[in-house]
């Protein structure tokens, strides 16, 4: 059965094409072109991933770079080679790396994990990177039988495991493991506990001198939010022209190169639509003469670069493709070539600081931490007695706002019920916990038993962020974090109490008598319960598992786990107890709502609040 | 099928991606075949240096297609002329009639979706949009959809 406006849409089938579509296509474009069309990220990701077997091809071929410092004088007569682009572009500098390695001086380099994680540090700007390593391009599983949704590549099955099933027809398909080839590519995250989903940069790796144990990894090529124009080990001649598309809403695009210490790039910055091109052409001068090592790169980030990344311009940087090539340089001061375009060029000398997105800590009065850009606005929203508590934070572009309801005091609030619900698993990933909602991101999450609600609004695209806004969602919501309990804190009316050992337990919590029952559905709080206000005899467990309590009257009170009560004597006549909600906190630690001095009526001594 | 045999990938998939277009355009023909056949003539000139063809054809589609939309003044006045291909169905211009009352974005977004039986992330991908945007494109287009053409099933 189908709904019958979708069934409607059926009836497009009935309209085909005009027969010379495809004809008019083969005598070329007629249009003006238009700003060059994009390929979508998630592709763009993928085709960068696949290149590893187009560069484990091209090292075959070219044999691993003992790098050219004599090249020839024409690029007709070059031979095209495969330079590292990091942590350095000559033989000299990575033979003095191996030999740091080979003296246990430099061990980082040996392992090709920790080299991504080092570039995204020194040529990124991220101090708290993290990498994961990406096998192939398959960072996608279904989901709802038909619906792929995107998942951190190192959990996929891979190389003989099974394959995510309905993808979509136009990925291709793995030939098999890619562990024994000879390059390694790892996504690079911003942080160390964000979201390891979306908007990843992807940094490929290979052993640049020797390849097995002990030799140094090198980084070949990374690939961000930007395609630039050149293939690694292309030619790129004087007078060459460069371009670049760049992938990436409310950032800055700069695309540059760099060669024998020469270094340029655009500088008509400018932050737009989400797809921009940039063209640059090459003016190499007479610096160097014949082939050398050189590099494309084109970047996204939040500040306009002033030197090129990898000479540590890079601390404000969303993402950074990056692809070595080979510089021709004539040694004449040659000129750019009368057909290379105009394009604004600034010479960029290497910078010793670049202003970086600061951070702070901002810290609720309901004990939970969030990270927050240091440029934000921060609104506390606090609501005398009951209503609605948290922060907002505001940017010109984005605001999020985090808020929780209380309720009058000896009242539950707002969504506690039994069973308690367990906080939520930190870090929170973003991805998972927005939703899109009338243009809007919503989502929930549960820290210390309260019920938190998330509200991102971007009023200057509904329902769309920018990538650097995305980025900048996403280390905040992974940030958020709440104190780890010890067992007698109490927080918000919820206390911590000791995980029992056995499946019946007396205890004593903010000086009332409690029985916590541990079931296969969890566990069961009741109380406080005591012998008319006065102290009970014992406590102990019956022998059908109920608690027991015996009075000093010889009269005896009894609870099971599904709270039937019963005994013998005055004491058998007592009100059962409430439950309390039972929880467990986002630390493991079990966590109890409950009013201190509740005594249900003819069981206390002490005045009964309302609950 | 090679990446870029482009006979292959108009036999294949020209067809899905030409009534996309149609139904991003509001059912105006001329437009979508405009669009597709400069979507096919630029792919065949980039030739390798595209990766992934059929992204490349959406993108390039969509946009012409808008940018022939917003010149002629971005709507349609009336439902256009139809080519019947079958002479026994008579239910699309009832269909065009509602799309019309939907943005290009969700028309083309429903189509791919719950027609073509793209998931919501390709769908992002071809239409060069995130995933949030096309959910929100395709509950309001649902939602429009269901009241103008009726939400009860059908055999």
């Amino acid at each position: 059965m189908t709904e019958r406006w979708r069934a409607k849409l059926g009836d497009l089938d009935t309209q085909v094409p005009s027969d010379d579509v495809l004809e008019r296509a083969k005598a070329g474009p007629t249009h003006r072109r238009d700003p060059s069309p994009s390929e979508p990220t998630s592709k763009r990701v993928f085709a960068g991933v696949a290149a590893v077997v187009v560069f484990a091809l091209a090292i075959a071929i070219f044999v691993v770079p003992f790098l050219r410092t004599n090249g020839t004088p024409s690029d007709a007569n070059v031979t095209p080679t495969l330079f590292p682009v990091w942590p350095s572009q000559t033989s000299d500098q990575l033979k003095q790396l191996q030999n740091q390695a080979d003296h246990g001086d430099a061990n980082w380099a040996l392992d090709p994990s920790a080299v991504a994680q080092k570039f995204g540090q020194d040529v990124m700007g991220w101090p708290d990177a993290s990498v994961v390593r990406s096998f192939d391009p398959y960072c996608f599983q279904p989901q709802d039988g038909s619906t792929p949704v995107s998942v951190p590549c190192n959990q996929l099955q891979v190389g003989g495991a099974s394959v995510p099933a309905n993808l979509p027809p136009h990925f291709p398909r793995p030939s098999g493991s890619l562990e024994e080839g000879a390059t390694k590519s790892y996504a690079l995250f911003p942080c160390s506990t964000c979201p390891k989903i979306a908007s990843p940069e992807w940094v490929q790796l290979y052993q640049p001198l020797r390849q097995g144990d002990g030799a140094i990894w090198a980084v070949l090529q990374a690939h961000g939010d930007a395609d630039v124009s050149v293939q690694p080990a292309q030619v790129v001649s004087d007078g060459a022209s460069l371009d670049a598309t760049f992938y990436s809403t409310g950032a800055l695009p700069t695309l540059g190169y760099g060669s024998c210490g020469v270094s340029q790039a655009t500088s008509d910055h400018h932050s737009g639509d989400y797809e921009s091109t940039a063209e640059l052409s090459v003016q190499l001068g007479d610096a160097c003469t014949g082939a050398q090592a050189g590099y494309v790169w084109g970047a996204v980030s939040t500040q306009p670069l002033a030197s090129d990344p990898l000479a540590g311009g890079g601390s404000s940087l969303i993402s950074l493709s990056i692809v070595p090539v080979t510089m021709v340089f004539d040694g004449a001061g040659a000129q750019p070539s009368a057909s290379a375009p105009e394009s604004p060029a600034l010479t960029m000398n290497p910078a010793p600081s670049m202003p970086t997105i600061g951070w702070a800590t901002h810290t609720d009065a309901y004990g939970w931490t969030i990270d927050v850009p240091k440029s934000w606005t921060t609104n506390d929203l606090a609501t005398q007695g009951a209503g609605t508590q948290g922060a907002e934070f505001v940017s010109d572009t984005m605001s999020v706002r985090i808020t929780t309801q209380t309720a009058p005091k000896n009242s539950p609030p707002p969504g506690l019920s039994l069973p308690a619900k367990p906080d939520s698993s930190f870090p929170l990933d973003a991805n998972a916990l927005l939703r899109s909602k009338n243009g809007e991101l919503a989502g929930q999450f549960r820290g210390d038993g309260l019920l938190f609600k998330v509200d991102v609004s971007s009023p200057a695209a509904p329902g769309q962020l920018s990538a650097s806004d995305q980025a900048i969602l996403e280390r905040m919501i992974g940030s958020i974090a709440f104190q780890p309990w010890q067992v007698g804190d109490v927080r918000n009316d919820w206390v911590a109490i000791a995980t029992p050992t056995d499946d019946v337990s007396w205890i004593h919590v903010e000086g009332g008598l409690y029985m916590l029952f541990r079931t296969a559905d969890g566990y069961r709080l009741y109380g406080s319960i005591s012998c008319a206000g006065a102290d009970s005899t014992r406590t102990d467990v019956a022998s059908d598992g109920s608690a027991k309590l015996t009075c000093s009257d010889g009269s005896t009170w009894e609870m099971s786990a599904d709270g039937a009560s019963g005994g013998s004597g005055d004491a058998a006549t007592n009100d059962p107890p409430p439950e309390w909600p039972v929880t467990t906190a986002h630390d493991g630690t079990l966590i109890a709502w409950i009013l201190p001095g509740y005594f249900p009526e003819g069981t206390g001594g002490s005045p009964t609040p309302s609950p | 099928m090679d990446a870029h045999d482009y006979d292959a990938i108009w036999r294949q998939s020209g067809a899905t991606l030409w009534r996309a277009v149609y139904a991003y355009s509001g059912g105006r023909r001329d437009v979508a075949d405009d669009a597709v056949a400069e979507a096919f003539a630029r792919v065949m000139a980039r030739g390798a240096g595209v990766r992934d063809p059929l992204a490349y054809l959406y993108r390039v589609a969509f946009r012409v297609a808008s940018a022939e939309l917003a010149r002629r003044g971005k709507e349609v006045a009336e439902v256009p002329e139809i080519a019947v291909v079958d002479p026994t169905q008579n239910g699309l211009p009832d269909l065009l009639r509602a799309l019309k009352e939907l943005s290009p974005a969700q028309r083309a977004a429903v189509y791919l979706h719950y027609h073509a039986d793209m998931p919501v992330r390709q769908v992002a991908d071809l239409m060069g949009t995130s995933s949030a945007a096309v959910k929100v494109h395709l509950m309001r287009g649902r939602r429009r959809l269901a009241a103008l053409l009726g939400q009860d099933d059908v055999s």
